[in-house]
């Protein structure tokens, strides 16, 4: 189990954009997805796709939900955002239609993320985020409001 | 909340360094799903009655409608003809090329 901190990454008036830190990590876990399809010149298109389409519906509409895939279990509010004709999976949280957690992603080689260790590994530290969430929506220490997370200012989370 | 702005830089970074073309692309293919996703709406068509409308399956519509699809012109067609509202226009009118002019 490893702390983890949400840490804003950018606010427009319709959105609000967060990801996930690891107690000793140097990087958020969006910029090493960030990196590691810009490191790579085949995932690099499908990256730009990818982050475009974020700032666009940042601008636009918002997450709104059939822009996503859900992933991991019915219950959990955990997303995948593919573009289509790509392997590059970005992993989300998507909390409403203007705040979205991001966390980390990678090429799918496999038929499902469940058969790829790394892949699993991000939707699952999602899913226990989404868990700790909830508990904390559920007891009204963290409220989330028009592209804004309230409560988790200074809040660890044993991922 | 910390705001994380090495992460802000590396995201302007790479929006920065896509090419415009590749821009206009994901823009254009979120403004259509969009569009049709709200014609489908305003007309209360579901997904699966217009896939049948237009001959295709609930699931591609359903991709059409989700963002980030490369359309084709052939698609763009169909779907223009069976809801009988143009989706592109081209340009701002008809241009003609003669002779190097370009006429409007």
């Amino acid at each position: 189990m490893t702390k983890a901190t949400i840490q804003s990454v950018r606010q427009t008036e319709n959105a609000g954009l967060f990801t996930i830190c690891f107690e000793g990590d140097s990087f958020t876990e969006f910029q090493k997805f960030i990196l590691k399809g810009h490191e790579n010149a085949t995932l690099q298109p499908d990256l730009q796709k990818i982050l475009n389409a974020v700032q666009h519906m940042m601008n636009a509409m918002g997450f709104l939900e059939r822009y996503f895939r859900p992933e991991g279990k019915m219950r959990d509010r955990v997303t995948a955002l593919p573009i289509q004709s790509s392997k590059l999976r970005l992993y989300c949280l998507r909390l409403s239609d203007s705040v979205l957690i991001v966390g980390n992603g990678g090429p799918k080689a496999t038929k499902t993320y469940e058969e790829d260790p790394e892949l699993n590994g991000y939707v699952i530290q999602l899913q226990k985020l989404d868990d700790l969430l909830r508990l904390a929506e559920a007891k009204g220490e963290i409220t989330i409001e028009t592209a804004t997370l309230s409560g988790v200012d200074d809040k660890q989370f044993d991922i | 909340m910390k705001h994380s702005n090495e992460t802000e830089q590396l995201f302007q970074q790479v929006l920065d360094e896509t090419p415009k073309a590749l821009k206009l692309q994901v823009e254009w293919s979120y403004e259509i799903a969009d569009w049709i996703d709200n014609l489908l709406r305003s007309r209360k068509l579901s997904q699966k009655e217009f896939a049948k409308m237009v001959g295709t399956s609930e699931a591609a519509v359903s991709h059409w409608v989700g963002g980030g699809h490369n359309f084709t012109l052939s698609t763009l067609a169909k779907i223009s003809a069976v809801l009988g509202v143009q989706v592109i226009s081209v340009g701002n009118g008809l241009c003609t090329k003669t002779s190097g002019n370009v006429k409007k």
